[in-house]
């Protein structure tokens, strides 16, 4: 993601608005982040009010700009080429941010889905499927409160398709 | 802080209550073991559609019940490999009755593999000509009881083909090449090894509508003349694999023209096809000095120290080469890689059944060609391991040679 040059976009200021009517004064590079933000800003709609985001509640908004900060001063800090994301630095905020509650992980993956971020979305993926790896069906369904809605006889059919079905 | 580990059983959350399936989707993706894939899909219904709809290639050995059920799990399949070992494959095998439930449960299917799928008949390629619109690939190599009859519902039906193997299938005539020409202008891999009753007025027929070829294989297709390649070279100047194993009527013409219209062709087969003059030779070395990566041309009898060495200097990407049984070849021809002033890049050589070499080739190949991998010396009288040690001749780590008669897995690779 290139930052847009010029003085204008790095000293201005946007305000999001959370579901829950908190709002956040946010510099404008770092709402760049999201692809869904970036459309609506460049349309030049939102320059001077608020941008409200109805599917965000104020918990989860709050995390997912300070991720946003972090990784636009970390690529500043490279000049914006591509390294500043594979740094060691980076990887140890990200490893941390995303240490989270269950109900905030899952927030924040439905939120940077929204917005478009997609490392963000990657990073809290990521975590789940961390969770489901090298697990059995029965701890996975525990983990993640699933419960099974197939009979034996379905269970048993699909088990005998995948012995036929292979890659 | 320590790592912490999700538990909906602790916080009461339901993922499922809370993640749209483009979430659930994404985390799918990050799962790359098939194992956990497999997983995934067994947790619950939703999950399963979500693993099932992803899965875009299966390779099966299944009934038509079995296959009727995989069609409607896995509803954007375009892949499905139903090859079979050519010694053994489950009994009865894949039918007809099989290839009608594909036809009709797997609709965007575009690649299909039927290799060594002995029992299948005409009546199931009509099946997958009707309703397969957007089959691409098509391989039923071997599948021997195949005629123009079942093929040709192919050409009609699937006018997107780009890939057609018929290794084997000796039914095949001139016949069905008309109806490719017709149908399949997108056509750029035809294999028709084998099938032996192809003639030149089909090839000719073949490349007036389908000027896209890029790989042909007519090994063993003995009936083809110089007018049948000529006629390829000329109309497909986008031609990058040749094969003319045993073409033994095949002859200058049809080298010179290659070099004239072919300039990119990278792996040319032309092994038995002793008509071929060492003229003809020096011009393909000239032509593909770039492109030439895989030669074969074992038995070509009239092959000289001169022209060899006119490829050996010119084709500066060559990889694999194949002279064996070219009784004409000498030491000598190796003496121009002293004189190139750069790494030869060939990692595969045989030179089996050449009298004239001897130690001193050998010599001067490993000298110059750093690279190989492969180096073939059956049946060369006057190279054996005994001699090679004899006169201190080192072979590199990464080289095998191969000295007495055991095929080796490098034997197939042109």
């Amino acid at each position: 993601m290139s930052m847009i040059s010029g003085d204008k976009s790095s000293t201005e200021i946007l305000s999001l608005k959370s579901s829950d009517n908190e709002i956040f004064e946010v510099k404008k590079e770092v709402v760049l982040e999201s692809i869904t933000l970036r459309g609506m800003v460049e349309e030049d709609e939102f320059s001077d009010t608020l941008i409200p985001l109805p599917n965000v509640e104020g918990k989860i908004l709050s995390k997912i700009i300070h991720y946003c900060q972090k990784h636009t001063e970390a690529r500043a800090k490279v000049n914006g080429s591509e390294g500043a994301a594979d740094s060691k630095e980076i990887k140890d905020f990200d490893s941390e941010f995303i240490n989270v509650d269950d109900k905030t992980l899952l927030g924040i993956i439905l939120a940077a889905n929204y917005l478009n971020i997609k490392d963000l979305l990657d990073l809290g993926c990521q975590k789940i499927a961390d969770n489901i790896k090298e697990k059995s069906v029965e701890d996975v369904r525990k983990t993640f409160n699933i419960k099974n809605d197939f009979t034996p006889e379905e269970e048993k059919a699909i088990r005998e398709e995948n012995l036929w079905a292979f890659d | 802080m320590a790592n912490r580990e999700y538990s909906g059983e602790i916080s009461g959350l339901c993922i499922n209550e809370v993640l749209t399936d483009d979430e659930l989707q994404s985390i799918l993706s990050k799962l790359p073991n098939d194992k956990d894939k497999e997983v995934f899909g067994m947790v619950c219904k939703r999950w399963l559609h979500l693993q099932s709809t992803e899965r875009r290639k299966v390779c099966a050995r299944a009934g038509p019940l079995m296959l009727r059920k995989m069609a409607t799990r896995f509803t954007r399949l375009v892949e499905l490999d139903l090859s079979q070992s050519p010694s053994r494959s489950f009994y009865p095998g894949v039918t007809d009755s099989d290839l009608a439930v594909i036809a009709s449960g797997f609709r965007g299917l575009q690649i299909l593999s039927l290799r060594y799928c002995k029992g299948v008949t005409d009546a199931g390629m009509v099946a997958l000509g009707s309703g397969l619109s957007c089959l691409w690939s098509l391989d039923v190599s071997y599948c021997r009881k195949l005629t123009d009859t079942g093929l040709k519902a192919i050409a009609e039906g699937c006018g997107s083909l780009r890939r057609l193997h018929l290794v084997g299938c000796k039914y095949i005539t001139d016949g069905l090449l008309a109806v490719l020409s017709k149908n399949c202008h997108n056509l750029e891999e035809l294999g028709l090894e084998g099938c032996s009753n192809i003639t030149d007025s089909g090839l000719t027929r073949l490349v007036d509508g389908c000027h896209h070829i890029k790989v042909l294989d007519i090994n063993n297709c003995s009936n083809i003349e110089d007018i049948g390649v000529t006629s390829v070279s000329k109309a497909c100047s986008s031609l990058r694999t040749l094969k003319l194993l045993d073409c033994y009527k095949v002859g200058d013409d049809s080298i010179l023209s290659l070099a004239q219209c072919c300039k990119n062709l990278e792996n040319l087969v032309i092994g038995g096809c002793r008509n071929i003059s060492n003229e003809s030779i020096k011009s393909l070395a000239s032509a593909y000095c770039c492109s030439l990566k895989n030669l074969r041309m074992d038995w070509c009898l009239n092959l000289s120290d001169s022209s060899l060495s006119c490829i050996l200097s010119q084709c500066k990407n060559l990889e694999a080469l194949d002279i064996g049984c070219c009784e004409e070849v000498s030491d000598t021809a190796f003496q121009v890689l002293g004189s190139l002033g750069q790494d030869m890049s060939l990692k595969v050589l045989k030179i089996n059944n050449c009298p004239k070499i001897t130690v001193l080739g050998i010599s001067m190949i490993l000298e110059y060609c750093k690279k190989l991998e492969y180096l073939d010396v059956r049946s060369c009288p006057h190279v054996t391991k005994v001699g090679c040690e004899q006169v201190g001749l080192k072979f590199p780590e990464c080289c095998h040679v191969n000295f007495t008669g055991r095929l080796f897995e490098l034997d197939m690779v042109i």
